[in-house]
């Protein structure tokens, strides 16, 4: 018990359950002017039945959910592919300057000069960080970044009249959201298999390689924690084939600082802000999923691109992109999150994140050799070779000796106080937990994920049903999900 | 009883057809053919939660999607065996999609439909099947 | 100076001890696979590093470079506009154990951002008149370019009726969004400044009244209120001519105006779509913002439905209430290229803004809010209109929140230029021609702001 940790459980209703009738929390202020009357056509018909609470109610409502809920700020969240790295304070500090906050999107350029400044030099920034020409902003999440790169793709080739290019080829190991993008931008999506060792099949690449292919997705290092060795070969076959070399960014944290996208050839890439460049995930969003491109490819980016006016000291935004795909975003994407990165890039510098990245690697390899040494536990594919910032430890033989899954585990990690590691992916190993530390956990608590596997497996050896039983400790025990996904309850309203 | 083939646990019914993606095709007197998943599939989606069906007198392509079973986790698609027309939705597992996991071969059947062509090529006998079987448990 | 240590957990001399410990003396082996020649030899060119003091002081110098807000009075809507942020809402909003989690993926520890989502989805259901309502979007146009693919899906026809006036970035927002699919947008032109719903329902006649197999349009999509303001007439006859040929209906809207108006649930409307940054989140020069995504409960829609979604259940052990994220098979991380989209990250905290707001304003305050903010404009357009040479509004219909207004004689570039000097953004120009403005409220804006405005157009005006 002494390792395990006890998060709050509260049995908190929901909101709408609480209060009163008459009971208030925000008053908007009323103005001394006439009221106005909505016609009878347009009038609603029974008010909306929102919560009345006051607001200590509301108060203590939100602060006892908070404490059922893990994040960074409580503990260690080795969610591999996520990069769960500190969310620096001051970041949120200047992210609350009211001269941010409080402006509309459309005011005119000369009031907005410092956030198209902040715009301007993010992109600057990530240009510098990747090597590209051309980078935007504009795309809110990764998943939008990864399609914005493949209507870039679509623009390309169509322009060459290069029509016949309708597929795209992805590795059995790609995040779900390639194929995904690949798909709603109008591609056929081929999934390569890897080689036993984890990597690219140059064979099979240079077999699926024709005239046919629009684009090769990647994401380097790949989602095993691998570099590629062979990077500079695929681009060379890639482009030899008339194709792109897509980058997708989610795992740049182990190499950034170390090598640009563009000297490993890649043509397009997306970054996700809220992973490397440690804006918060926010419980799921928003991040921030900019995409950078060569020379080649700069005219079709997103519109509009902030620019700057050396001469006349002045930002602006160039809405004059004919060759653009367009627009992705109501605005210039989000705004508030790239502003959080830009601090975190200006306050680390170049050096700095250098050595982020150093230390997110360093933790993840001693995690690694240490994680290797559990009963139950193989670290699969390229056993020898170092991971960059995630590596995949696999229970297959715990599985197989006493039926404990990697969920099992996942879960019973809960009662330590830790976040589990990403479980099930990359579908190319089985039972995959993938564990993704980062620079900013110390080794004590690296530690601590050790001792808690540790302790986890002896149990599995000795009381696998304790371990079924697991968590115990935490807001919730595990839940009914069958029931709900067969009789969908979504709503409090469709919950009567 | 039915003549089975034992694949590990796994049951494949001697009476029909099979095809490599899971279905399994039985024809029925009145030449129309119920359509199903075999033991082998539902057990390895797991906990089958909804069955997404498409509209009764709609035509398919063999090879098109002609019904959608969703698990809690995974979800498995069904191909139209050759070309034919949906007659019938199996609407009992609307409310109660456990049917399929209890009895994918008779009450858990998930479709019928009517042949459009006499291409029979995509399906394969029990035998061929459970040595489909045998191949993907072996890749495990 | 190695101000970067703040954020690495261990120290110099752990991480060479951590390195001998793998068995490592340098640590440019963890690098080895990286091809010698494009190795990094020395650090990227950036600003920085800084310390935090410095760094606060740099980026409070970007930020005075954007006008200082307690110095203008903006009347720029169209879609976002600013919003008086409760203090309750904003200290809560500070909690990290919220907005430093990932999505909620392990149900166990995450019970609180669930619940919040889960009251999200409730309470906006509940403003909106629909029954369910997703996890959020990125922001209202990606809801509506989304949306417009589910009605596709559902219906398995190429045509989308898009009655105008409707955004232009949202418009194309929602291009970009169909690029690559055979979805054909069909749009009516607006008329007086409203949606033209003559002949809007003379197009659904015609399409209801064609054979089964001739019919072309899966939906239509309108807003309410529309981009200039203004309400839509007949909505009932609408959905009930577009449901007549199975067709589905989508509005966009402005959830505050919700509380008072005739809910798109009430008058009929299958889905419902908007931009829920009205909804307490700060306007931050144009995002983070909310993309609402509703719908009726139908549960073969619902495997339609992109993004996220929260339902309630109970413990496997007791009957304790639960929440988990559900119907993940619909999701790219499962279904791969075949999901119903490619979102992963969403704008979830911004939905927790807006539960939290909507429970901070709860049932009598939405109602005033909406009030107080249609007051507002109404006042203010009739006290324009009261001056010479300008029309207020110029539309027909009844509006909620925002109005056009028509300045004679003036060019857009010369009322910013007065106006902005005086202390007031005009609202936004439509149009290149003349000088029609797009004005728009808010609920930080006080009466005087109201009569310092009016007197500064009644000035330029002479």
């Amino acid at each position: 018990m002494k390792n395990k940790r006890i998060q709050a459980k509260w049995n908190e209703k929901l909101i709408m359950d609480k209060g009163a009738p008459g009971r208030r929390a925000h008053i908007p202020m009323q103005l001394d002017i006439p009221s106005v009357e909505v016609p009878d056509k347009y009038k609603r018909i029974s008010p909306a039945k929102l919560p009345e609470v006051s607001e200590l109610e509301l108060v203590r409502h939100v602060v006892r959910l908070s404490q059922m809920n893990h994040g960074v700020d409580v503990g260690e969240y080795p969610l591999g592919s996520c990069t769960m790295k500190y969310n620096p304070k001051v970041n949120e500090r200047i992210a609350r300057f009211e001269q941010f906050t409080e402006l509309h999107p459309d005011t005119p350029d000369q009031f907005m000069q410092g956030s198209i400044q902040v715009i301007y030099e993010l992109q600057e920034a990530i240009k510098k960080i990747t090597g590209f020409t051309g980078v935007t902003v504009q795309p809110v999440a990764g998943a939008q970044g990864e399609y914005v790169g493949m209507l870039i793709a679509q623009a390309y080739h169509n322009e060459r009249k290069d029509n016949k290019r309708t597929t795209v080829l992805v590795p059995d190991s790609a995040h779900g959201t390639n194929p995904a993008s690949a798909a709603m931008a109008g591609y056929k999506v081929i999934e390569l298999p890897s080689t036993s060792e984890g990597f690219v099949d140059l064979e099979v690449l240079e077999a699926a390689l024709d005239d046919t292919v629009a684009a090769f997705m990647i994401t380097n290092p790949n989602t095993l924690g691998l570099f590629e060795p062979n990077i500079l070969k695929i681009s060379e076959l890639v482009h030899k084939a008339g194709a792109l070399m897509y980058l997708d960014g989610a795992n740049f944290n182990g190499i950034i600082g170390m090598v640009t996208a563009t000297s490993m050839g890649f043509d397009i890439m997306h970054l996700n802000l809220h992973k490397t460049f440690s804006s918060p995930h926010g419980g799921g969003g928003p991040g921030s999923g900019p995409v950078g491109v060569v020379d080649k490819l700069v005219k079709y980016l997103p519109s509009p691109m902030a620019v700057y006016d050396k001469e006349k000291d002045h930002y602006s935004f160039d809405f004059d992109l004919p060759h653009s795909i367009g627009r992705l975003h109501g605005y210039y994407g989000n705004f508030a999150v790239n502003l959080r990165s830009l601090a975190y890039i200006y306050r680390n510098g170049g050096e700095g994140l250098k050595k982020v990245c150093e230390a997110a690697v360093l933790n993840a390899n001693y995690l690694m050799e240490k994680v290797r040494e559990i009963k139950g536990f193989t670290v699969p594919k390229s056993e020898k070779v170092p991971r960059k910032h995630e590596f995949i430890a696999s229970p297959y033989r715990m599985m197989q000796e006493t039926g404990i899954s990697a969920n099992d585990i996942a879960k019973a990690m809960l009662d330590y106080g830790v976040h589990s590691p990403t479980i099930y992916f990359p579908l190319i190993v089985h039972e995959a937990m993938m564990f993704e530390p980062t620079e900013g956990e110390t080794r004590t608590n690296l530690d601590h994920m050790v001792l808690a596997l540790k302790e986890i497996s002896d149990l599995a050896y000795e009381d696998p049903d304790a371990v079924h039983r697991m968590p115990l400790l935490t807001g919730s025990s595990r839940l009914d999900e069958f029931s709900l996904a067969k009789n969908p309850v979504l709503s409090k309203k469709s919950k009567k | 009883m039915t003549d089975v083939i034992k694949v590990n646990d796994y049951i494949v019914r001697k009476d029909r057809f099979y095809m490599k993606s899971h279905e399994w095709a039985l024809e029925q007197a009145d030449g129309t053919w119920l359509m199903g998943i075999s033991d082998y599939a539902q057990k390895m989606l797991r906990e089958i939660s909804y069955i997404q069906y498409e509209d009764v007198d709609e035509d398919f392509d063999a090879g098109e999607v002609i019904v959608v079973v969703e698990a809690l986790k995974a979800t498995g698609d069904i191909y139209a065996p050759f070309d034919c027309t949906l007659i019938e939705n199996n609407e009992k597992l609307d409310d109660e999609p456990e049917i399929v996991a209890q009895s994918p071969y008779e009450e858990g059947y998930l479709i019928k439909i009517k042949p459009r062509s006499d291409d029979r090529s995509k399906l394969i006998t029990a035998e061929e099947y459970a040595k489909v079987i045998e191949a993907e448990l072996d890749e495990l | 100076m190695s101000f970067y240590e703040s954020y690495i957990g261990t120290s110099e001399s752990e991480r060479n001890e951590m390195l001998t410990a793998i068995g490592m003396s340098d640590i440019l082996e963890l690098f080895s696979e990286i091809p010698e020649g494009i190795l990094l030899k020395k650090p990227i060119e950036l600003p920085g590093p800084y310390s935090e003091a410095e760094l606060t002081r740099i980026f409070a110098k970007i930020a005075k470079k954007n006008i200082d807000p307690s110095t203008i009075v903006s009347f720029l809507g169209g879609g976002v506009r600013q919003q008086y942020v409760p203090a309750v809402l904003e200290e809560l909003m500070r909690r990290g154990e919220l907005y430093t989690a990932y999505t909620p993926y392990q149900p166990e520890v995450s019970q609180g951002m669930l619940q919040l989502l889960f009251e999200y989805q409730s309470q906006v259901a509940e403003l909106l008149g629909m029954d369910i309502v997703n996890a959020s979007m990125y922001d209202w146009g990606s809801a509506m370019g989304e949306t417009i693919k589910i009605m596709h899906r559902i219906n398995k026809k190429n045509k989308i009726i898009v009655a105008l006036p409707i955004s232009p970035n949202r418009i194309e927002v929602t291009n970009a969004y169909i690029k690559y699919t055979d979805i054909k947008l069909e749009f009516i032109p607006s008329k007086n400044g409203n949606v033209d719903s003559e002949k809007l329902i003379e197009i659904l006649e015609i399409e209801a009244a064609k054979d089964k197999k001739e019919r072309e349009i899966a939906g239509i999509y309108f807003e309410y209120p529309n981009y200039y303001g203004t309400l839509i007439e007949n909505t009932e006859k609408i959905c009930e001519l577009t449901h007549a040929f199975k067709g589905l209906v989508t509005v966009g809207v402005d959830p505050i105006a919700m509380a008072i108006l005739k809910t798109p649930g009430e008058f009929g409307a299958d889905f419902v779509v908007g931009e829920g940054q009205l909804l307490g989140n700060p306007v931050n020069s144009g995002g983070p913002l909310l993309g609402i995504l509703a719908s009726r409960f139908e549960r073969k829609w619902i495997r339609q439905v992109p993004g996220r979604l929260i339902g309630a259940t109970t413990e496997l052990e007791s009957s304790s209430a639960g929440y988990c994220i559900t119907l993940q098979t619909r999701e790219q991380h499962i279904r791969r290229e075949k999901a119903t989209s490619n979102i992963c990250s969403n704008q979830a905290l911004t939905a927790v803004v807006a539960s939290i707001y909507l429970s901070a304003l709860g049932k009598q305050g939405v109602i005033e809010l909406a009030e107080s903010i249609m007051n507002r404009a109404h006042y203010l357009a009739n006290e324009l209109n009261k001056i010479d040479g300008v029309t207020a509004p110029k539309s027909n219909g009844f509006f909620f929140s925002e109005f056009l207004a028509e300045f004679n004689g003036l060019t857009h570039d010369k009322l910013e230029k007065i106006c902005i000097d005086k202390g007031f953004v005009p609202g936004k120009a439509i149009g290149e021609d003349g000088c029609t403005r797009l004005i728009s409220v808010s609920e930080p804006q006080s009466k005087e702001d109201l009569d310092n405005f009016i007197a500064c157009i009644k000035e330029v005006m002479q």
